[in-house]
């Protein structure tokens, strides 16, 4: 599992806990995520976003 | 408002760095208020210095927070910011609203807002005489504009209504400890009301000359940004106005906001990193950065003008293709920069 963080507004997307509240369930890969998709924190776009680290 | 569990710094320089703005911000802020309370005048005026100085790092820790730079933990930087709002006299709004304010301002490329100044002044031209006289003074009564319609801003603004509740405590609690220092310590009052004007002059001193963008209505509309993820406009657009490029501590002064490039570049750069993010992307040219005895000359010079300065600005090009005229304009002292940029008014 990764993380993956906005490098706009630190918002940090973590692949194990998903986004329940925007309809991405627990376990979605980054990849798997539309192109389209945006920052919730700040709308940013998903190429904004940068992996943070490795998660076991 | 508690801490769940002691909150984790996200960086490991964070508690020398982040942890001593902090301390200090909270320790000017309380020595500088009982220094109010003194009878000798000369701490007074030490103390007026200290507390305004002390509510500016605290405003530039709540844009930390609002970039998340602090804890690892985003609730526990949204916790914190909404703290620090009590200190600035930004607590009348929310921090939600805030952050989506400055968020717009980075990712649409442009600044977003909900009040038309400009119109204002147009229709209203003996509040704009009386703003004018007062910046002839130094007193910065545009900014002093800004900030009272944020105490009011659930009355002022209609998409904020649902946070009358809310609005009306904090303008209870503030309100009534305000008057009750002014009615038994009014020189208290007063010097901190100097404080106050301290803080909001420095933190518009450092917002004036960033960008040569005009204001867009857009706050509340829900329209395409034209200029969204345009980061080569946006890198175009920015300025940045250190205190000094050869001796860095004097841009601690502001928490590094004058490499505002470095932030724009890289927004979730800690405060401390900045200068090395300049350095990394500009070297050591001096002339890409706008010299501070020129921010000084044109912070004096067009303190009057600049209360409609911003659209002058634009008139003498069209913005697009500003740039770096503007850069060299400023460096040259030869344009007036914009006024109600402050990230503290979020509308």
């Amino acid at each position: 599992m990764k993380r993956w963080e906005c490098q706009i507004c630190g918002f940090v997307y973590d692949e194990a806990e998903g986004l329940p509240d925007e309809g991405i369930a627990a376990g979605t890969r980054w990849e798997d995520i539309p192109a389209d998709w945006a920052c919730p924190d700040c709308g940013t776009s998903k190429s904004e976003f940068k992996m943070l680290e490795l998660v076991a | 408002m508690a801490f769940a569990t002691v909150p984790e710094f996200r960086n490991p320089e964070g508690p020398l760095y982040h942890g001593g703005a902090l301390a200090y911000a909270l320790l000017a802020y309380g020595f500088g208020m009982a220094g109010l309370f003194q009878e000798s005048w000369l701490v007074n005026a030490l103390s007026t210095l200290l507390l305004g100085h002390g509510m500016t790092v605290a405003a530039y820790m709540i844009h930390e927070c609002g970039h998340n730079t602090i804890f690892k933990q985003n609730t526990n930087n949204a916790r914190l910011g909404k703290t620090l709002t009590w200190l600035c006299g930004a607590a009348y709004g929310t921090y939600e609203d805030i952050r989506y304010k400055h968020f717009r301002h980075h990712v649409d490329v442009d600044d977003v807002v909900w009040f038309d100044y400009e119109r204002y002044f147009k229709e209203h031209p003996v509040a704009l005489r009386i703003i004018e006289t007062l910046e002839w003074w130094y007193i910065p009564a545009h900014d002093l504009l800004m900030h009272a319609i944020m105490v009011f801003t659930s009355f002022a603004i209609p998409e904020r209504r649902d946070q009358r509740a809310r609005n009306v405590t904090v303008i209870l609690i503030r309100g009534s400890i305000f008057f009750a220092v002014l009615y038994f310590y009014p020189k208290v009052a007063l010097l901190y009301t100097v404080a106050y004007m301290i803080m909001m002059t420095i933190l518009r001193f450092m917002d004036s000359l960033q960008h040569d963008y005009g204001y867009h209505l857009t706050l509340f509309t829900k329209e395409t940004p034209p200029r969204k993820g345009d980061y080569e406009f946006e890198r175009e657009h920015t300025f940045s106005n250190p205190q000094s490029l050869d001796i860095e501590w004097l841009n601690w002064f502001t928490l590094n906001f004058g490499f505002h490039n470095a932030h724009h570049a890289k927004p979730i750069t800690p405060w401390w990193k900045l200068p090395a993010v300049h350095h990394e992307l500009f070297g050591d040219d001096p002339t890409i950065v706008i010299p501070f005895w020129s921010q000084l000359k044109i912070f004096h010079k067009f303190r009057v003008t600049r209360v409609n300065g911003g659209s002058a600005d634009r008139d003498a090009a069209d913005a697009d293709a500003w740039g770096s005229e503007f850069l060299k304009a400023a460096r040259e002292g030869r344009v007036s920069g914009g006024n109600a940029a402050s990230f503290l008014t979020s509308f």
